[in-house]
């Protein structure tokens, strides 16, 4: 048989071909009609499939989808939000508060804020006069007062009740006045309503929560309405007919916000011109997009700072002021932020921003000293009696685990780094990577010795949650688990002081005392990199989670 | 055939019962939760997450929990999705359409790829042709699927720029032209592994049936060789074929979620990638019993058309 199969297979292998060749030829057809019509369709861009950026349509690879596009119920990033519906005030890009649906922003100053003698305050808020929403009812302080309500009614269930859970009441003496009564003295009230508010015509009496007409298709007063939102797939907005700035704005007709989880999926987009902007570029990928024709990577310092909590309570080393000091002494973080952050990210010394109002300069520095790291170790009482490159203490060596976010691959990169930094002065580093959602429950439990990672703060500089005595979880985010009367006194202070300069004054010296107690190793500043087509104008970006499109009214692209 | 599709369908009931408890058990057990995403947030306090806790009645016990979700699943009530509010239901049937239009491109792409090079390279053994098949099949067999995909995004989206990189439509376009372009690239990425791992079954399968004595028979009783190799070889090739093919369309489901991650792909990967990074249990559980009753149902639809193909099996 293994003499005759070769003849007969010989023979119907002609027969074969042909069925292969009738296939090939069919699938070749067919491949060349779409590679053609693929052809044809090009529009431009960067020479692809993609077509350029215009003030018809500009298309943002967006990294997810919205769970809900109520601003008062989703926990992502507001961007699509901000387009559709605005709030009292917002943020600019110099993070500083300015008013948007207010005709300014209350201050003691201007008379907007007094504060009562039983220890509460009243903020009066003056709305801008001619705004209506998009179905053509007038915004009035009557929407203002139902969304207090709305919020703090036991029935809807809103992502953060904070700050609204002290308002008593509100008043609406008139139609463009709402004056908010707060129970205590709240200092970042400036902040309360950037949000914006609940159109009360449409959603008195109902259940918000399962109101899903207007969680997917919120009534706003901003630049932009959805038409239509693809679910997996992208959500576009088209501007509206009668904004209150006048006809003239926005002057980009059209948004389409494609969801695109994969960021490298998002960069070959913005390579190809099918997508014309991206917030949040990774700074690994800025190499790859900064020398792209017809984009322009926009960089500013975020209001974020990546830093190494050292948690005091699962680590007996961490109480010790001298080694949390000896450890960032012994990181050069000047190297990393040059290398591994290809200079992208500059090195912070604290956890208030450069860019917030209350930022100091003036506080005690950790510069990279390996020989005053040792000389703070051996102080403490922490040496090498071994000789195995440990150090040890009562015949317990000084290690931990250094926990961070698997996949995230700059993260993974420094963990190394400090290992391998700390590790020259004798301590013993372990790395543990967690997916990211698991972390999230991780150091709110506590269970960790270390951890690389980030806090997005506010822009109210209130740190109170990240360092109070009495803010370990569950009750705030204090998971250095520090305990420090005088720190807790001043921020405490400042919590309750609306005055800007007094209270700055409390956040500086609470500034001071944290690079004194030094609980946690700064790292560097999250550093925003957008990438944007070089034809936009009027792109100011954004440090604060408002995000870039605050004031997407007045972008513009222009011919190249 | 009746009896024993009954019968199949009456033991898969307590299958998957047990694979909703294990799924359930090893959903809660894994660090994080749906809430977990609210704690980087320093604006919701833990008040508000106790709050949020009570309203998705995670304050339940867990027994408390699977009961109340397995009496909503036998009566068609799969709940809400913890992200963002709306029936599980609507959101599982907004996705399975995409994921079934890629499945079935792949699944033709893979046929019409693997069975003339299984039969060819089964028919050239040892030739050139074989060789190369050898090697494309490795190569397919061994491509990660999530760099392959971006490779064909790069070559064929970025620097030739005839495809769309992901997505499934364009916002101008939607015709079939437009859907097609969107297609190419994940189905092809999709189709590479089970076209090669098909090429290479169906290649020793024929290898196999050319080799008995019944293949020499039909030649010595004078049937064409076209005829006894497609109608005598091929046909009893595929039985087996046939199955790996049914088993393997099952494991599309769950394996279109990276591709469908790195195209954008509007799918039930897409969604279960989303709903696992949040951890939303109800779509999570609806996700994974909805591929358990797949890959239950195909299973015995290959045992269907196995015995409808193979008539010895019948007896």
């Amino acid at each position: 048989m293994s003499l005759l199969l070769p003849v007969r297979v010989r023979s119907f292998v002609s027969e074969t071909r042909i069925v292969a060749r009738r296939h090939s030829r069919a699938t070749a057809y067919v491949v060349l009609a779409l590679l053609a019509s693929g052809a044809c369709s090009r529009e431009g861009g960067n020479g692809g499939v993609g077509r350029a950026a215009s003030n018809d349509l500009l298309i943002v690879a967006y990294d997810r989808e919205p769970d809900t596009l109520n601003r008062f119920s989703t926990h992502i990033l507001e961007d699509v939000q901000t387009c559709i519906v605005e709030g009292l005030v917002t943020t600019d890009e110099k993070m500083q508060v300015v008013p948007l649906l207010a005709t300014e922003v209350p201050s003691p100053e201007n008379g907007g804020v007094v504060l009562r003698e039983d220890g509460g305050m009243d903020v009066t808020w003056k709305l801008r006069p001619g705004v209506k929403w998009h179905d053509g009812v007038p915004f009035t302080s009557a929407d203002v007062k139902f969304t207090v309500d709305a919020i703090n009614s036991p029935v809807y269930n809103p992502e953060s009740t904070d700050g609204f859970d002290r308002i008593a009441s509100v008043d609406t003496p008139d139609s463009l006045t709402a004056v908010v009564h707060y129970k205590e003295v709240y200092a970042p009230y400036e902040i309360q309503f950037i949000r914006g508010a609940l159109p009360k015509h449409l959603l008195d009496g109902k259940d918000i929560d399962a109101a899903t007409e207007y969680n997917r298709n919120p009534l706003g007063t901003g630049p932009y309405k959805v038409t239509e939102w693809k679910t997996g797939e992208y959500i576009l907005l088209e501007k509206v007919p009668d904004y209150w700035r006048g006809a003239e704005y926005p002057k980009i007709a059209r948004i389409l916000f494609k969801f695109i989880p994969n960021s490298t999926t998002r960069i070959n987009q913005l390579k190809s011109g099918e997508a014309h902007l991206a917030a949040l570029v990774p700074w690994d990928k800025f190499r790859e997009l900064k020398d792209v024709p017809g984009l322009t990577m926009h960089r500013m310092m975020g209001n974020s700072y990546e830093h190494i909590t050292l948690n005091e309570r699962s680590v007996p080393a961490f109480r010790d002021v001298r080694v949390r000091r000896a450890l960032i002494h012994a990181i050069d973080r000047e190297l990393l932020a040059r290398t591994i952050l290809d200079g992208l990210a500059p090195v912070i010394d604290g956890s208030i921003q450069p860019l917030s109002w209350a930022y100091t300069d003036s506080v005690r520095k950790y510069p990279y000293d390996t020989t005053r790291a040792r000389a703070l170790l051996d102080e403490a009482g922490w040496r090498d009696t071994n000789g195995d490159g440990i150090r040890e203490k009562d015949g317990s060596p000084l290690r931990f685990t250094l926990m961070t976010q698997a996949g995230f691959a700059i993260r993974e990169n420094i963990a190394q780094a400090v290992q391998r930094q700390l590790k020259d002065v004798g301590v013993d580093v372990k790395i543990q990577l967690v997916d990211g959602t698991a972390i999230s429950s991780l150091w709110f439990e506590g269970k960790f010795d270390a951890m690389l990672h980030w806090w997005h703060m506010p822009s109210d500089p209130e740190i109170t949650t990240f360092f109070a005595s009495d803010r370990t979880p569950p009750a705030g985010r204090n998971i250095n688990y520090i305990a420090d009367d005088s720190l807790d006194r001043l921020m405490y202070a400042s919590d309750r002081t609306v005055a800007r300069a007094p209270r700055r004054a409390l956040l500086v010296a609470a500034q001071q005392r944290l690079a004194e107690l030094a609980p946690e190793i700064p790292l560097y500043n999250v550093t925003r990199l957008d990438a944007v087509p070089a034809t936009l104008r009027n792109f100011k970006g954004n440090p604060t989670n408002t995000g870039i499109f605050w004031n997407v009214w007045e972008w513009e692209v222009v011919k190249p | 055939m009746l009896k024993l599709t009954a019968r199949r369908l009456i033991q898969a009931v307590p299958l998957l019962l047990l694979i909703s408890i294990l799924v359930f058990a090893l959903l809660h057990a894994a660090p994080g939760g749906p809430l977990a995403i609210y704690l980087e947030n320093p604006n919701v306090r833990p008040e508000d997450i106790e709050r949020l806790r009570r309203s998705l009645g995670l304050d339940r016990s867990l027994p408390v929990q699977y009961l109340a979700w397995l009496k909503g699943f036998v009566v068609g009530d799969w709940g809400f999705s913890f992200a963002d509010g709306r029936p599980v239901l609507v959101r599982m049937a907004e996705r399975i359409p995409a994921t079934l239009e890629l499945i079935l491109a792949s699944l033709v792409i893979a046929f019409l790829a693997a069975v003339p090079a299984g039969v060819a390279a089964a028919a050239r053994r040892h030739s050139l042709f074989d060789r190369g098949v050898t090697i494309f099949t490795l190569a397919g067999i061994s491509l990660p699927t999530f760099w392959f995909g971006l490779l064909l995004q790069l070559l064929f989206a970025v620097s030739l720029g005839w495809l769309p990189s992901s997505g499934r439509t364009s916002i101008m376009g939607g015709d079939l032209v437009d859907r097609a372009r969107h297609l190419v690239l994940p189905a092809i990425v999709l189709a590479t592994v089970h076209a090669a791992v098909w090429t290479r079954y169906l290649r020793s399968s024929m290898l196999g049936v050319l080799a008995q004595r019944f293949i020499l028979a039909a030649h010595g009783r004078g049937v064409p060789s076209r005829r006894v190799v497609f109608r005598h070889a091929l046909g009893n090739a595929l039985l087996p074929f046939v199955t790996i093919v049914f088993l393997d369309a099952a494991i599309m489901v769950s394996g279109a979620v990276v591709t469908e991650s790195v195209f954008a792909w509007p799918g039930l990967g897409g969604l279960f990638t989303e709903a696992l990074a949040r951890r939303d249990y109800t779509v999570l559980m609806a996700f994974l019993m909805v591929t358990s009753t797949s890959v239950i149902v195909l299973n015995l639809a290959a045992d269907l058309s196995y015995r409808w193909l193979d008539p010895r099996v019948r007896t």
